[in-house]
Parts: structure tokens; C-alpha cells; sequence
């Protein structure tokens, strides 16, 4: 393993490969800070381009989105008040009151540190996990494979919003989107509608981009056309009174220590069950944070602990949530959906004959996580002024060349124009779903994990001649319906909790 | 001071009925022309389109139930669109859909120019000296880059 991922390492520091890293870290930065557009957003945006990569720079590109995305939304949390990303909301609570005493750079330098803490942790697992839970997976049939497919479907509930209902119809949804093509089995057409362009079923890049990218953007125009009609303005936050407001001392990092240490084991263990998300480990590692906390009063009013601990559990996610992925194919998170759509783009199936397939990929995975931490620390730390400004720019300047890279992005793909048609239409029903509180990213969810699902269930019936009872004979499936219904009533749960965190901070 | 209660179908009861009746459509009408039934043990190529249709219907019902009590509650939210900003969305959709058809008979970077300024335009931007400068920057370096660096043919 040791050696495995040194040569890991020499292939980030060779061939160029850490420049895509570090450009993947700056651009999932810039895209989280800036409202209205996520990592997720970005790596949907950069899929197009990762075809004319060879699979390490791509991942290399993809994974310092991934964790920069994640911290990114951090700054706009604590600069405006406004999360960047969802798994920012809880930053929010304590960082934006820092801001208005002043202490911004207090704040964003404390999130950069615990975010890095809890990727770095997160990544260590993985290193050390992924390859055991692989071996465990050989012992999956089609059936077992279907129920833990279910199980993943779960996870629609952690990203599905304030209506569990809604997320699962978005699912649907997007497993009937999937179907669109030739049947996996007995390659009969089904919904092409004598459509040559919809033989090969619906595009995954251009949908992602449409109900991801667009969709948002559609959405934000809207907004900030609201915001302006209410003549709603920018204020000013005022600068630090000291030097001390500005940077992070030794004593206030190890008195946030064992919150970013918990907060980070939170964020690990949620990021490996794919069921729950970062957003719940935001705000489960604010509650850590605080009971941990001497002075648990300061909270909500601006506590520096109270960016630790939520800033460590979502970006503990961020390593976590490839241990399924790499282990069964199955994504830990929403974000982890749409990685595993760019790998799939670059012909790596994931699952556990990755590890003997394409070890060098699976390790220079875990070596450009571990490096994109070093990097962030390294360049956020001296460019954070920078990224604060950008938090800034108009949206009347970001917003058009979005629409512009979205439609020469698609196009690039295959060269195809009904790619652009695919991604105007699936950009109005992203728009719409959020609309009417159905979250896009379900749809996409259910549509990566839609033709897994199906392969390995008709696989099954076939097996065992029709009789659904493959389902429940096992051990394997007996315990993961369990964990089903488990993670069914634990998010449920923690959406009731994660309401009165919402009402709490707001009193 | 609250606005009295009205009693109307709440939009979530609206969507359930859609759904529903979607559901159906697809069970009984599109499924059966549409997809092929070639049958072996049960596992047919409509299998899960079919399960799909079902749990559409299934899953109608706690929606338009949790409608149904949040409206009797008084505590149904209503979508708002806010008319300027929907316009400004549909504007920027049709745009989209014009670029599509315009790009492969004007060209890549002339028609991008022209959707980059009419998009900063329409959201807003007054200031000439950023326009200008994002609009034909932008298209010339990606058309740069797309058909320099990556080989691309473009429109």
C-alpha cells in the first residue's frame, strides 16, 4: 500500500498533474464562494472537458473541485451571509456575526484550517478502508447489489431538501430517465419515439449541466431581478479594529481542536454511509462543536468554535463518500453521483475490480486529495483577500459567461446540437423541480444509479427464475434492508433537528 | 397583520393530481406502445418502467396528503414567482434556444459575443467598460482554446 501510493504521489508531482490539482482547488473555491453556483456546478461544467484527459489529471481536476467546492462556500457564509453551498448553511450561524465584529479573517482562516483537518482525516480513511470494504463487496450477488442500491437510493433523503416524498419522486423520476434507449438486455427501444438522437438514451453531461448548472442560474436571474424590484442592497462589513481580528492564534486552534477532531470522525462516518450527506455533518458537527465548547453561550453570536465544527464535519464528508463509491460503485453523496458520471465518462467502472484493474487510478485518487489539502492550505492562506473580492462580482458579469461556457461545453462533447437542445430542456425542469421543492439532484441521482439498479435486479429475477425471494435470502440482504430502514428514520430524524437548529439561530 | 386563511388547493395537492395522473398515462398508455414487452421469467424490458409508473401513483398519494393537512393547517406555501424575474428567465431560455439555431449559420465567436452582451445587458450591466471587454474576450479565448488545444471543429 505504502508503495502504491508513493507511486500515487509521483504521478501527481509528475507530467503536470498537480497543476490540474491546484487549478481543480482555485476553481472549486471560486465557484463555492461565488451564491448561487456550487462545486458540484463546476465539476458538471469541467466533465466536458476532462474527455481529451488521461484519467489521472482528469481525477486529479475533479477531486481539488471537489474539495475546494466544498470549503468555497464557506467564504460567501461568512462574507455575506449567504452559504455558497448547502454544507455551508451551518457556517452561517457563527461566521457571519464574526464578520460584522469584524473578525472576517478570523473566521474564513479558522474554516480553512478545520476544512483541512477534515479532509485530511477523511482521506486517511479512505486510504485505509476502501480496499477491505471491496473485498467485502465480492461477496455481493445481484440481489444483494439490488437491496444495496435501495439502500443507496436512501441517500436521496439527505440531499431531498424539507419533503423526504419529493426527493424520492425526483429519484424516480430520474431512474425513468434512464430507461430512455435501448434495453440493457434485449435491446429493444423503449421511449425513443423514432428519435435516431435518443437510441443511445439521454446524455449524461448535457443533462447534468442543464438541471445543475442552468437550472441554478435560471433560478438565481430570477432572484436577483426579485431582490432588485425590493431594492435590497449590498452593506459594507466593517474591518477588523486589530491584527488579532485578522488571523488565528495558536491557543484559539487547540481550543478548537477536539471540536475539529469530532466533528471530523462525524463527517467520516456520514460521508461512508451513502444515505446521509454534508449538509447533515455541517450541522451535527455544530452540535458537537457546542457541547464540547466551555462557553457554549457565544454561540450564534459569533463563537470561532462554531465555524470549526461544521466547516470539519462537511468537508470530513469529502473523502468518506469514496469509500462506497470505489468499494460498489455506489456515490456517498450527491456530489460523489456526479464524480462517478466522470468516471464512467473516462470508461473506469467502479466497484471492487477497480482496485486490481486500475490501481494507479485508485491511488492517485487518494494522492490528490491528500495533496489538494496541502495545496488549499498553502494558497488560500495567502490568496483569501482575492477570493473574498470575488465573493463580490456582479452576477450580471457571471451569470452570461456561465450561459456561454454551459453551451459550448455541451457542444464539445459529441459534437452533437440536440446535446444543447437536452440541456435547455433538462435546465427549465431542474428550474421548475426547484421551484416546487423537488431538488434536481435527485433526478440525477436516480438516473446514475438508475441502470445499476436495473441490470442487477433483472439479473436476479432471471437467477432465480422470477422469484422475488432472491431479495430477502440472504444475510447480506436481511441486514442491508435494516440499514434501509435505519438510515430512513435517521435522516427523517435529523431533518426534525436540523428545523430547530434553523429556529434557534434565527431567535 | 396575517392575511385570512383561503381555502384552495395547495400546490403540492395541484402536483400529486399531475403526478397521479402521469403515472397513469404512462402505465396504460405510453408504456404499452412505446416499450417492448418481451417477457422471460417476468423480466421484460417494461418491468421498470412500469414500477416506476407505479410508484409515481403510489407516491402521489402521501404528497397530496401532506398538501392536503398543511392547507388545513393554514401553513401551505405557495410558489412565487416574482413576474419580472420569470421574464428575465424565459428571456434568457429563448436566447438559449436562438443561439442554437444562429451559431452554426453565423459562427461560434461573432453569435457568442452578441448572446454575452445581450445577457449582461438584460440582468443589468450598464458599465460599457466591462461588457465589452467580456464579451469578446471570453468567446475568442474558449474558441482558442476548444479548437486550438483540443482539436475541436467548431461552429
Amino acid at each position: 500500500m505504502i508503495n502504491s501510493l508513493l507511486e500515487g504521489f509521483g504521478a501527481i508531482l509528475s507530467s503536470g498533474t498537480w497543476l490540474f490539482l491546484l487549478g481543480g482547488v482555485l476553481l472549486g473555491v471560486v465557484m463555492g464562494c461565488i451564491p448561487g453556483l456550487t462545486g458540484m456546478m463546476a465539476i458538471a461544467l469541467i466533465i466536458p472537458l476532462t474527455f481529451y484527459m488521461d484519467p489521472v489529471k482528469s481525477l486529479a481536476l475533479l477531486l481539488g473541485i471537489y474539495n475546494g467546492g466544498t470549503y468555497g462556500g464557506s467564504i460567501s457564509a461568512i462574507m455575506l451571509g449567504t452559504p455558497g453551498t448547502p454544507q455551508a448553511a451551518a457556517t452561517v450561524f457563527d461566521g457571519f456575526p464574526m464578520a460584522k465584529k469584524g473578525q472576517a479573517g478570523k473566521a474564513l482562516k479558522m474554516a480553512l484550517i478545520a476544512s483541512v483537518h477534515g479532509c485530511l482525516i477523511s482521506s486517511i480513511i479512505l486510504l485505509l478502508a476502501a480496499e477491505p470494504v471491496a473485498r467485502l463487496s465480492l461477496k455481493f450477488g445481484p440481489g444483494e447489489y439490488t437491496v444495496l442500491m435501495v439502500f443507496a437510493m436512501t441517500m436521496i433523503g439527505a440531499v431531498s431538501g424539507k419533503s423526504f416524498v419529493k426527493g424520492i419522486i425526483g429519484a424516480v423520476l430520474g431512474v425513468l430517465i434512464s430507461t430512455i434507449g435501448l434495453d440493457l438486455l434485449a435491446s429493444t427501444p423503449r421511449y425513443t419515439f423514432g428519435n435516431t438522437n435518443l437510441i443511445s438514451g439521454i446524455q449524461l453531461t448535457p443533462m447534468l449541466i442543464g438541471l445543475l448548472a442552468m437550472s441554478e442560474i435560471l433560478s438565481q436571474i430570477e432572484e436577483t431581478a426579485k431582490l432588485k424590484r425590493l431594492g435590497m442592497k449590498d452593506t459594507h462589513l466593517p474591518p477588523p479594529t486589530c491584527k488579532e481580528d485578522s488571523t488565528v492564534s495558536l491557543k484559539e486552534y487547540f481550543r478548537c481542536l477536539p471540536a475539529i477532531s469530532l466533528s471530523s470522525l462525524l463527517g467520516v462516518l456520514i460521508g461512508a454511509l451513502p444515505a446521509l450527506g454534508a449538509t447533515i455533518a455541517s450541522f451535527l458537527g455544530y452540535d458537537v462543536s457546542k457541547k464540547l465548547s466551555k462557553h457554549p453561550e457565544e454561540f450564534g453570536k459569533g463563537s470561532i468554535e462554531g465555524v470549526a465544527g461544521p466547516e470539519a464535519g462537511n468537508n470530513g464528508v469529502c473523502g468518506a463518500s469514496l469509500i462506497p463509491l470505489l468499494a460498489f460503485g455506489i456515490p456517498g453523496d450527491a456530489v460523489a453521483a456526479v464524480l462517478l458520471g466522470a468516471l464512467m465518462i473516462q470508461g473506469i467502472s467502479t466497484g471492487p475490480l477497480i482496485f486490481t484493474e486500475s490501481p494507479k487510478v485508485v491511488y492517485s485518487m487518494y494522492a490528490s486529495l491528500i495533496s489538494s489539502n496541502v495545496l488549499m492550505l498553502v494558497t488560500m492562506w495567502f490568496l483569501l483577500p482575492l477570493f473574498t473580492k470575488l465573493a463580490k462580482v456582479p452576477k450580471s458579469v457571471i451569470y452570461p459567461v456561465v450561459v456561454a461556457m454551459c453551451l459550448i461545453g455541451v457542444y464539445s462533447i459529441n459534437q452533437n446540437s440536440f446535446d444543447i437542445l437536452t440541456m435547455v430542456l433538462f435546465s427549465v425542469l431542474g428550474y421548475l423541480m426547484s421551484k416546487f421543492g423537488f431538488p434536481p439532484s435527485t433526478l440525477v441521482i436516480g438516473f446514475i444509479l438508475g441502470p445499476q439498479l436495473e441490470k442487477n435486479f433483472r439479473q436476479a429475477l432471471l437467477i432465480s427464475g422470477g422469484d422475488p425471494k432472491i431479495f430477502i435470502n440472504s444475510p447480506l440482504c436481511l441486514i442491508l434492508w435494516a440499514a434501509a430502514v435505519v438510515s430512513i428514520v435517521t435522516i427523517l430524524l435529523s431533518k426534525r433537528n436540523t428545523k430547530s437548529y434553523i429556529h434557534l439561530a434565527e431567535e | 397583520m396575517e392575511s385570512p386563511k383561503k381555502k384552495r388547493i395547495s400546490q403540492d395537492e395541484i402536483i400529486s393530481c399531475l403526478l397521479c395522473l402521469f403515472g397513469i398515462l404512462l402505465y396504460f398508455g405510453v408504456n404499452p406502445k412505446y416499450v417492448a414487452d418481451t417477457s422471460i421469467f417476468m423480466v421484460s424490458p417494461r418491468l421498470v418502467p412500469n414500477i416506476c409508473a407505479i410508484l409515481l401513483i403510489v407516491l402521489s398519494i402521501p404528497l397530496f396528503i401532506s398538501g392536503w393537512r398543511k392547507r388545513k393547517l393554514g401553513i401551505a406555501k405557495t410558489v412565487e414567482f416574482d413576474k419580472k424575474g420569470v421574464v428575465l428567465s424565459i428571456v434568457t431560455v429563448l436566447a438559449m434556444i436562438c443561439y442554437y439555431f444562429v451559431v452554426f449559420i453565423i459562427g461560434y465567436i461573432p453569435t457568442t459575443i452578441v448572446l454575452i452582451t445581450g445577457l449582461m445587458i438584460l440582468l443589468g450591466q450598464r458599465n460599457w467598460k466591462l461588457i465589452v471587454p467580456c464579451a469578446i474576450l471570453i468567446p475568442i479565448a474558449t474558441y482558442f482554446f476548444f479548437s486550438k488545444l483540443l482539436y475541436l471543429t467548431m461552429p
